[in-house]
C-alpha cells in the first residue's frame, strides 16, 4: 500500500474545504484542466430530505468509474443529514466491493487520483472518498525474453507491480513473505516495493537496503536500473554488484537464500541484493536439470567467460611477443597468414572487435524485419571478405568469433558486458607488454573483484572469503538432497533449508 | 577523485612509452629451423635454414616460384658474430625459438664443441628441445642445402625422422642440448651425437629436381653416431655400435634383429620391450661391470625349415638371438674400449653410483675404462609367433619339379 511521501511544499498541508466547488476548482486548476481528468456531477435530493451535491473525479484510461458507485450515489438513501455522515454510509456500503480510503489533504487526493482511484467529493464534507477503481492496461504475463530456459517455468514478470508481487505470492505461500512499498521519484511517484522473507533475511542487509532507498531523491524512476545505480556500493566498477532478473522463480529462490528483492513498478526487471560474483553465472535452469549436467554447464560458463575476456589479448601477446610459445607448425601457419596484412596484430584485432561490436549493436536496434540482412552482411564483412581482401588474418577472425560467441554464454547479460569492456583493456595491455601485461591486467581485475562488496557481502564470496559449506552451490551444483543449509554467505537467521529426506540422521539443529 | 583521474591518465600515457619494446609481428621474423656450425680456416662458418611460411602453409597452395626454406651463411670469428653478419642477407630478424636442429661439421666436432655450444646454451631465445647432430662426409652447409622430400622443411623432416628412428630402431639417438651439456660435464660419461649424411647425388639434391622426381635423387639419412671424448670427436659408430650404445643406455623402445636358422632360412625378431641392468662389482682397485639385457620379442618373419610349434625350436631361436646380440654388444664395448678409448655408455656413472668409494679413488676414468672388465649376459623371451606358426616358405606346395 502506498505511503504518501511528504512533498515538502506549502500545499502539502492544504486540507480540503467544505465547499465542493472550491475543492473541484483546486483539482482542475492544479491539473491544468487536463482533458483526461473526468468529472461526473450528481445532484439530487434524497428521500430523507438531504440535498446531495456530489462529484466523481477520475483519470480516463487508468481507472473506470464502476457503475456501482454511480448508482450508489443515485440510490443510497441514508437517513443522515450531514454530508460527512453520508460519506461514511457510502464507505460502508462500498466496503466489500473496492478499497476505499478517506482522504483529507489535496496531496493525498492527487496521489490517489493518479494511482487510478476515483475520488468522490460531496458538498459540505471536508473530506473526500477515494475508491480503488484502478484498471490495469498492460502486457500480459509472457515468457521472459532475455533469460529463457529449456526446462522451467515459462512466466516472466510484467510491468505491473501488483501482478509481479502476486506471482511471488503464488510461489511462496507464507505469511513470512513480507512486502513493503514506497513511492520514489518526486515527479513520477513510482511504486517501489521491497520483498523479503522475515526470519530468513539478514536484518542488517534489510536495514541497509531500506536506508539506501530512503536516501534516493530523484525526479523519476523509469526503470529498475535507476534504483540500481543509486544504491549500488561502488560506482567505479565494470562489474554489476546488483543482480537483476525477470523470472519469478529466480526471485523466489533468492528470497529463500536470504536476499532482498526490489520490485519497481513499470519494469519487469526485479533487483536482488546482495549479489555475489558466482551468482551471475548461475541460471535458474541449473536447478531444473540433473546436478551432474548442471555442474558441467556451470563450469563451461566460467570457461566461456574467461575465453571471452582473455582470448584476443593472449593471442596478440603470444603472436607479437612470446612467439616461442606457439607450436612450431602453428607458427608457420600464422606467419603465412600475416604476410601481406598491412596492420599490426593490435590494430587488426581492434578493427575486428569494433566491427563486431557495431554489428552487435546494430542488430539490437534493427527492426526485426531487416535483422536477417544485417546478419548476412555481417557474416560476409567480418568473415570471408575481410580475410580475402587481406585486411585481417583468418586466425584473428577465428579469435574474434570465439570471443563473441563465448560472451553470449554468460546467463547474466550485464556480466557479459563487463567481459566486453575488460577485453579492450586487456588487449591494450597485451599489445604493449605481451603476456606480462595480460597477467598484470588479470591481477588488477582479481584485486578489484576481491575489493568489491555488495550490501556488506564480499563480492567474491564464497570463494574469497572462502566458505566451505557454500561450495555446494557456487562453482559446482551439488544434488538437491545435499543442499541442507542456506548459504552462510548471507548469514540468514534461519539456516536450515531441508532435512535429509532419505536418512534419519539428526545432526541438524 | 580528481587525483585518481590524473593518476590514471598518467599511467595510460605511460603505456606507449614502452614503445612496444621487444615486439615483433610474425611476418617480421625469419623462423630459423636449422643451424649449421663448422670451422673454416680457424673461423666459424655458420649457416641457418629459415622458413618461408607462405610456401609451407597449406592456405595458398605451394607455388613453385619461391622455395619453402632459405639457407644463408656467414663467417665470423665467433658464432654470434657470424650470425650478425648474416643480417645483411635477410630482410627479417632471425628468430631462433623454433630451432629444430643444430648440425656440427666434422671439422668443428674434431677440434672441440665447447666454444660453439656456449652461444647456443647462453642465448635465451633458444629453447632446448632441438636435436644436435654431426654432419658426416659433408659440411653442415651442404646438408642444409638439400631439398626435403616428404616435408617441405628439411630440418623439420630430419627432426621427426630422428624421433621416429629412435623409437622404432635402435641405431639412432636423439640428443638435446641439455643431455649434451650433462654428458660433457660428467666425468663418467662421454657424449655421442647422431650423424647425418647425404645419400645420393649431393649436387642434384640442391636443385629443383630434388623435389620433382618421385625417387629422391638425394636424401638426408642418419648413419650411426659420432663418439666424443670430452668435447672432441674421436670417431664414428657404425650401426651395430650404435645399437650397443642404445642397449647399454637402456634406451631401446622397439627394434628389430635378424638371425640365420640352422638348416637354412632366416628369422627376424621384433623387440617389443627391453631392459638393461648394470651391476658394478669390485675387484681390488678395478671395477667389474656386469651387464644384463632382458629382451622380449616377437617373431616378425621367418623362412626356417624348423617346426615352429615346438618348444625346442623356440629355445634354439632364443639361444641364437641371445648369442647374436651378445656378440654385437661385446664388439661394441670392445670398440669403445680399444679404438675410441671413450666411455660413451656412461658406465663411469654406474660405478660412481654403485661403488662411490671406489669411484673416488679412480683418477682418470677414461684410462680406467679401457682396462675395465665388462661381462655381458643377454636373456631373451619369445612371446608371440604372430598370426601363423610355420613359415610360409616351408608350407608352399611347389609340386614335383618339372622334368
Amino acid at each position: 500500500m502506498i505511503q504518501p511521501e511528504a512533498a515538502g511544499e506549502a500545499r502539502a498541508q492544504d486540507r480540503l474545504g467544505r465547499k465542493l466547488d472550491d475543492n473541484l476548482n483546486v483539482i482542475l486548476r492544479e491539473t491544468g484542466n487536463s482533458f483526461d481528468v473526468a468529472v461526473r456531477t450528481i445532484r439530487r435530493t434524497t428521500e430523507s430530505g438531504f440535498s446531495l451535491h456530489a462529484v466523481l473525479v477520475h483519470i480516463e484510461g487508468i481507472s473506470s468509474v464502476q457503475a456501482k458507485i454511480g448508482s450508489l450515489l443515485e440510490e443510497l438513501d441514508a437517513a443522515y443529514e450531514h454530508a460527512s455522515e453520508y460519506m461514511e454510509a457510502m464507505k460502508m456500503s462500498l466496503r466489500t466491493d473496492a478499497k476505499t480510503i478517506t482522504i483529507e489533504t489535496f496531496d493525498e487526493l492527487f496521489l490517489r487520483l493518479f494511482a487510478g482511484y476515483s475520488i468522490a467529493l460531496i458538498d459540505g464534507a471536508d473530506r473526500a472518498l477515494a475508491i480503488d477503481t484502478a484498471e490495469v492496461k498492460a502486457r500480459q504475463v509472457e515468457e521472459p525474453g532475455v533469460q529463457s530456459v529449456v526446462r522451467g517455468p515459462r512466466e516472466g514478470f510484467t510491468e505491473v507491480l501488483s501482478w509481479n508481487t502476486a506471482m511471488l505470492r503464488r510461489k511462496i505461500k507464507n505469511r513470512n513473505l513480507w512486502m513493503e512499498s514506497r513511492a520514489i521519484g518526486r515527479q513520477s511517484q513510482t511504486s517501489v516495493a521491497i520483498a523479503y522473507i522475515k526470519g530468513i533475511v539478514n536484518e542488517d542487509v534489510l536495514e541497509e537496503t531500506k536506508r539506501r532507498l530512503e536516501r534516493i531523491d530523484i525526479d523519476a524512476v523509469l526503470e529498475s536500473n535507476y534504483i540500481e545505480e543509486l544504491i549500488q556500493d561502488k560506482q567505479m566498477t565494470v562489474f554489476p554488484t546488483i543482480f537483476n532478473t525477470e523470472r519469478p522463480d529466480v526471485v523466489a529462490a533468492n528470497l529463500l537464500e536470504g536476499r532482498v528483492a526490489i520490485l519497481v513498478d513499470g519494469t519487469p526487471f526485479v533487483l536482488l541484493v546482495p549479489a555475489v560474483f558466482v551468482q551471475f553465472f548461475q541460471s535458474s535452469e541449473d536447478y531444473y536439470q540433473r546436478a551432474d549436467f548442471a555442474t558441467l554447464i556451470r563450469l563451461l560458463r566460467f570457461v566461456a567467460f574467461v575465453i571471452s575476456m582473455l582470448t584476443p589479448s593472449v593471442f596478440i601477446a603470444i603472436t607479437t611477443f612470446q612467439q616461442e610459445l606457439l607450436p612450431t607448425t602453428l607458427i608457420y601457419n600464422l606467419a603465412s597468414q600475416r604476410e601481406g596484412v598491412p596492420f599490426p596484430a593490435f590494430l587488426e584485432c581492434l578493427l575486428m572487435e569494433v566491427t563486431f561490436e557495431i554489428l552487435r549493436e546494430a542488430s539490437v536496434r534493427m527492426p526485426k524485419t531487416i535483422g536477417q540482412s544485417i546478419s548476412i552482411v555481417g557474416t560476409l564483412v567480418i568473415g570471408q571478405a575481410a580475410v580475402e581482401a587481406g585486411l585481417v588474418t583468418a586466425g584473428m577472425v577465428i579469435v574474434v568469433s570465439i570471443t563473441a560467441i563465448s560472451n553470449f554464454v554468460t546467463p547474466a547479460f550485464n556480466m557479459g558486458i563487463s567481459a566486453r569492456i575488460l577485453r579492450f583493456f586487456l588487449i591494450a595491455l597485451g599489445a604493449s607488454f605481451g603476456l606480462f601485461g595480460v597477467f598484470l591486467g588479470i591481477i588488477i581485475i582479481i584485486v578489484r573483484l576481491c575489493n568489491l562488496k555488495s550490501f556488506g557481502v564480499p563480492y567474491m564470496s564464497p570463494i574469497a572469503p572462502f566458505h566451505y559449506p557454500d561450495q555446494k552451490d557456487s562453482l559446482l551444483r551439488l544434488p538437491i538432497p545435499r543442499m541442507l543449509r542456506r548459504p552462510v554467505t548471507f548469514q540468514p537467521p534461519n539456516k536450515v533449508r531441508q532435512r535429509f529426506a532419505r536418512d534419519d540422521r539428526s545432526d541438524e539443529p | 577523485m580528481k587525483r585518481g583521474a590524473a593518476l590514471t591518465l598518467l599511467l595510460v600515457a605511460m603505456l606507449p612509452l614502452a614503445g612496444c619494446w621487444s615486439r615483433n609481428e610474425l611476418n617480421e621474423l625469419a623462423i630459423v629451423v636449422g643451424m649449421g656450425i663448422d670451422k673454416v680456416d680457424g673461423k666459424y662458418n655458420v649457416s641457418v635454414q629459415t622458413v618461408n611460411p607462405s610456401q609451407v602453409s597449406s592456405r595458398n597452395g605451394v607455388s613453385t616460384r619461391l622455395q619453402p626454406v632459405v639457407t644463408i651463411s656467414g663467417v665470423g670469428s665467433t658464432v654470434p658474430e657470424a650470425l650478425r653478419k648474416m643480417t645483411v642477407q635477410t630482410s627479417k630478424r632471425l628468430y631462433f625459438s623454433h630451432l629444430r636442429l643444430v648440425i656440427f661439421g666434422e671439422k668443428l666436432a674434431r677440434s672441440g664443441l665447447g666454444d660453439a655450444i656456449d652461444y647456443i646454451s647462453r642465448e635465451p631465445e633458444m629453447r632446448n628441445d632441438f636435436y644436435l647432430i654431426v654432419a658426416k662426409e659433408a659440411t653442415p652447409e651442404e646438408i642444409l642445402g638439400i631439398f626435403g622430400v616428404m616435408d617441405p622443411i628439411p630440418a623439420n623432416s630430419m627432426y621427426t625422422k630422428l624421433s621416429n628412428a629412435d623409437k622404432l630402431w635402435a641405431a639412432a639417438g636423439q640428443i638435446t642440448l641439455d643431455s649434451l651439456l650433462r654428458d660433457l660435464m660428467q666425468p663418467g660419461k662421454s657424449p655421442v651425437l647422431s650423424a647425418v649424411h647425404i645419400k645420393g647425388s649431393r649436387r642434384k639434391g640442391t636443385g629443383e629436381t630434388g623435389q620433382t622426381s618421385i625417387r629422391p635423387v638425394a636424401l638426408l639419412e642418419y648413419a650411426g653416431m659420432a663418439a666424443f671424448r670430452g668435447d672432441r670427436m674421436v670417431g664414428w659408430l657404425n650401426e651395430e655400435q650404435t645399437k650397443t650404445l642404445n642397449y647399454m643406455q637402456n634406451s631401446i623402445h622397439q627394434t628389430l634383429g635378424t638371425g640365420i636358422c640352422p638348416g637354412g632360412g632366416t628369422v627376424s625378431y621384433a623387440v617389443t620391450s627391453s631392459r638393461t641392468q648394470i651391476k658394478v662389482a669390485r675387484n681390488g682397485d678395478m671395477p667389474i661391470i656386469r651387464v644384463k639385457i632382458f629382451l622380449e620379442m616377437n617373431i616378425a618373419d621367418t623362412s626356417c625349415k624348423l617346426d615352429m610349434v615346438k618348444q625346442q625350436t623356440l629355445d634354439l631361436l632364443q639361444k641364437m638371438a641371445e648369442d647374436r646380440l651378445g656378440s654385437i654388444v661385446r664388439g661394441g664395448v670392445d670398440d669403445a674400449q680399444r679404438r675410441l678409448r671413450s666411455d660413451i655408455f656412461g658406465l663411469g656413472e654406474e660405478v660412481h653410483r654403485q661403488q662411490p668409494a671406489l669411484w673416488h679413488r679412480i683418477e682418470d676414468w677414461n684410462k680406467t675404462f679401457e682396462q675395465t672388465e665388462v661381462q655381458i649376459r643377454t636373456i631373451f623371451h619369445i612371446r608371440k609367433m604372430g598370426s601363423i606358426t610355420q613359415s610360409v616358405n616351408s608350407k608352399i606346395n611347389r609340386g614335383t619339379p618339372l622334368k
